[in-house]
């Protein structure tokens, strides 16, 4: 086997699966606190990424507008939930499903309008857009490797932010039990603007990540990865941050080398034309027969919440 | 006239009966005056109708949250246009077929999903769906991506040739009437009860000695086959399926379809896909910015969920204040000063609508036609209408105010039967009924005159009375 090739598409696997775990970690944070189920957190990594892409395109910088783009997703998230989501902690799982569903509709319409139905483009600077030789003749783009650094570099913060500090503590507190924490004196209406802000601002720092390497922000781009997300949410134990970690980087390893190398393993078992013509069907479906497979043995996923 | 105010008298089965007839009545309209689409657009919102009151089995009294119910409509889509590429056209044998995949589909599905509970078993359902989903994308030899035409229509002869629109139409409706019979049926049997006990309290019905799992999953199934059904007819008018119809927002939509008509009101569902499918096309119609109706949509049903879960049909049901705690003391208004207090209110509107128009109609001249940003302010004073209209008439009535501006400034105040301030619910009800008044052309006026209390039709359905401000003792 193309032991190249391999090695490139473990990168590219791994690079899906840091990406999923951006969009992933505010995901599983905000439903293991706030017991929100939020369709909508792929319209916060849609924003941030034309957010970012407009500022860069303004500034003439890439990284001015990675560095004020996440903010403003911040600012983005807090005021959603703020005006709408707040009102919805208390609701049943059908009902936020559904309303953030509405504010799906509302968020892709609202791109639509202020920046025209052709999406934004994003030009990388010049020491991005190159490639880098690693050993073994192996060239990945820098980018790929941009992304994968930011990204263990997000989870070792969120490690420590909620392992670490004092508000991990509180995060922790209002995960395991919500109303003993607020009795105890914690704000916990403040603790979760902050923590959604917080979901919104790495969504969006997903979708400058992939952004940049599409290179236009599109719209409606959160739609698709909002699902794969959720799978890896699912997958990891709804709650669970480790857990969404381990299953973002199985999901994305599995998704990528699915597409690759699928149709190379039907070909032992079935003619050569039938292998060609099913594999990319199941590569597609391989992540969600996955977490099919998971849920049957283990309806919690592979790290369920020990509380609640 | 007492029995049009008698207590027994029911908004409900008449606007289903008045419904009905229209429904019946529309192909001799839609003939008479030359706009074939009704009868098309009649066919779709049918056909959605179906699958919203199969999904309404299992979510309204079942308690499963399927957020994949449209895999089904595709399944059966594609079982008709596989069938028809491969030259069989029997329709009998689409039916048959459709059934049996869906059945096996559902009975695979529902097995492992409802396993499951909560926001897992929603996430299942979904990614099986996604599954469908990729699926028939990855057939390119039924037009992958692109879909699949299907240039035959199912062929039911010798007792029905569907080729014909109208014989068409009338056989989707007696389909779905046929749909919501079956539903009323399971859900008053000894099956349904065993359902509705177990989304009430599962732990409690497998004490009483039910397979609770057992039940469920044929239920699941019974949905699952009803939706294809959908499906064969579906595509039978649209002459064309597409994987489209799998996708993660169809589910959603046919949910909000249910919630929208109303949860486990087993005629709802079909109030809920007419309401969506007429909003979709008559806001998607406007000029300019009809390809933006999402963007009043998406809100929309933000609202509903919020403020309006019991849906149309609990709408068009009375709202119910106990006969003890009715108050007959208070001094209802003349119909006069309701007038006038009708007349402030659209003035305002009037008003406000004009001056914006004045205001931005130089900055829109600057703007080049069709920009997204023309639409963009377009939009934003839409917005700010809509939003005045929801605060004068909705905020303002169920809050301390007890009444939009025109008749705080008329010095009438709309309180609850039992003189209470509006809940939120009734406000809803009571505007409700007054885009019923409007739609009926002010048919619900009428009451006013004729009703020796002045109740109008929108303060009858919400339980209101309107009545003097001055003198309140609360």
């Amino acid at each position: 086997m193309d032991y190249i090739l391999l090695v490139t598409q473990l990168l590219n696997g791994l690079q899906l699966g840091i990406l999923l775990f951006l969009l992933a970690a505010g995901l599983t944070l905000v439903f293991g606190i706030m017991d929100l189920v939020n369709l909508a957190h792929g319209s916060f990594y849609m924003i941030g990424a034309f957010l970012s892409a407009t500022i860069a395109a303004i500034t003439g910088s890439f990284m001015v507008g990675l560095v004020l783009g996440i903010p403003l997703a911040f600012l983005v998230g807090s005021l959603v939930e703020i005006s709408t989501l707040r009102t919805l902690y208390a609701r049943n799982h059908l009902d936020q499903v559904l309303a953030t569903f509405g504010l799906i509709l509302f968020f892709d319409t609202l791109v639509h309008l202020v920046w025209g139905p052709v999406g934004v483009a994003i030009t990388l600077p010049d020491y991005l857009d190159t490639s880098i030789r690693l050993p073994g003749d192996i060239i990945v783009p820098t980018i790929r490797l941009f992304i994968i650094g930011v990204g263990l570099l997000v989870a070792a913060f969120l490690y420590f932010l909620v392992a670490r500090t004092r508000m991990g503590m509180l995060i922790r507190a209002g995960a395991s039990n919500r109303t003993m924490a607020g009795a105890l004196g914690v704000d916990i209406q403040r603790l979760f603007t902050l923590v959604f802000g917080m979901g919104a601002a790495l969504a969006g720092l997903a979708g400058l990540m992939a952004t940049s390497i599409t290179t236009e922000a599109t719209i409606g781009m959160g739609n698709d990865i909002i699902i794969q997300a959720f799978v890896v949410i699912v997958i990891g134990g709804i709650g669970s941050i480790r857990g969404a970690f381990v299953a973002a980087i199985v999901v994305g390893l599995v998704d990528t080398l699915g597409r690759s190398y699928l149709d190379q393993l039907f070909k032992i078992f079935i003619s050569d034309q039938n292998a060609e013509t099913a594999a990319p069907a199941v590569a597609a479906m391989l992540i969600y027969i996955m977490m099919a497979a998971i849920l049957f043995f283990s309806p919690q996923g592979l790290f369920p919440p020990k509380t609640r | 006239m007492d029995s049009l105010f008698s207590k027994n008298f029911s908004y409900r089965a008449w606007f289903y009966g008045v419904g009905l007839i229209c429904v019946i009545l529309l192909p001799v309209y839609a003939s008479a005056s030359g706009q074939h689409n009704l009868i098309s657009f009649g066919s779709l919102i049918m056909c959605f109708a179906m699958a919203a009151v199969s999904l309404n089995l299992i979510l309204g009294f079942g308690g499963m949250v399927s957020f994949g119910h449209a895999a089904y409509l595709a399944i059966g889509g594609y079982t008709v246009g596989i069938s028809v590429y491969y030259g069989y056209n029997n329709g009998f044998l689409h039916l048959l077929l459709a059934a049996l995949f869906a059945a096996a589909f559902a009975l695979v599905t529902g097995a492992i999903s409802l396993k499951t509970k909560g926001v897992y078993f929603i996430m299942i359902t979904l990614a099986f769906a996604q599954m469908m989903y990729f699926a028939f994308i990855s057939l390119e030899e039924f037009g992958g991506d692109d879909g699949l035409i299907v240039d035959n229509r199912s062929d039911f002869s010798p007792f029905l040739n569907i080729e014909n629109d109208n014989i068409l139409y009338y056989l989707i409706l007696a389909v779905l009437i046929g749909m919501v019979y079956l539903v009323y049926k399971i859900v008053n049997s000894r099956f349904g009860a065993v359902i509705q006990g177990t989304m009430s309290n599962e732990p409690r019905m497998q004490a009483l000695g039910y397979a609770t799992y057992q039940y469920r999953i044929v239920c699941y199934v019974i949905a699952g086959v009803m939706c294809a059904m959908a499906g064969v007819l579906y595509v039978n008018y649209a002459n064309f399926v597409n994987p489209g119809d799998t996708s993660w927002t169809t589910s959603g939509e046919l949910i909000f379809m249910v919630v929208l008509g109303g949860m486990g009101s087993v005629f709802g569902p079909v109030l809920g896909a007419a309401t969506f499918f007429i909003i979709a096309e008559y806001v998607g119609d406007l000029p300019e910015i009809g390809v933006y109706w999402r963007i009043y949509f998406g809100p929309f049903l933000v609202l509903v969920v919020l403020f309006a879960r019991s849906g149309i049909d609990g709408w068009l049901g009375r709202f119910i204040v106990p006969p003890e705690a009715i108050r007959h003391d208070m001094i209802r208004a003349s119909g006069k000063k309701r007038f006038l207090a009708t007349l402030i209110d659209v003035a305002i509107l009037v008003f406000l609508s004009w001056l914006l128009i004045v205001l931005i109609a130089p900055a829109l001249m600057e703007l080049p036609d069709q920009s997204h940003h023309r639409h963009l302010i377009m939009i934003i004073c839409s917005y700010l209408v809509m939003g005045w209209v929801f605060y004068n008439h909705f905020i303002l009535p169920s809050t301390a105010r007890q009444g939009s501006v025109g008749k705080i400034m008329t010095g009438l105040r709309v309180v609850s039967a039992d003189g209470r301030t509006m809940t939120a619910g009734q406000a809803v009800q009571r505007n409700f009924g007054q885009l019923l008044n409007i739609g009926t052309l002010l048919v619900g006026y009428i009451g006013c005159l004729m009703d020796p209390k002045r109740l109008a039709l929108h303060d009858d359905l919400a339980a209101t009375r309107v009545v003097e401000r001055g003198n309140d003792d609360d």
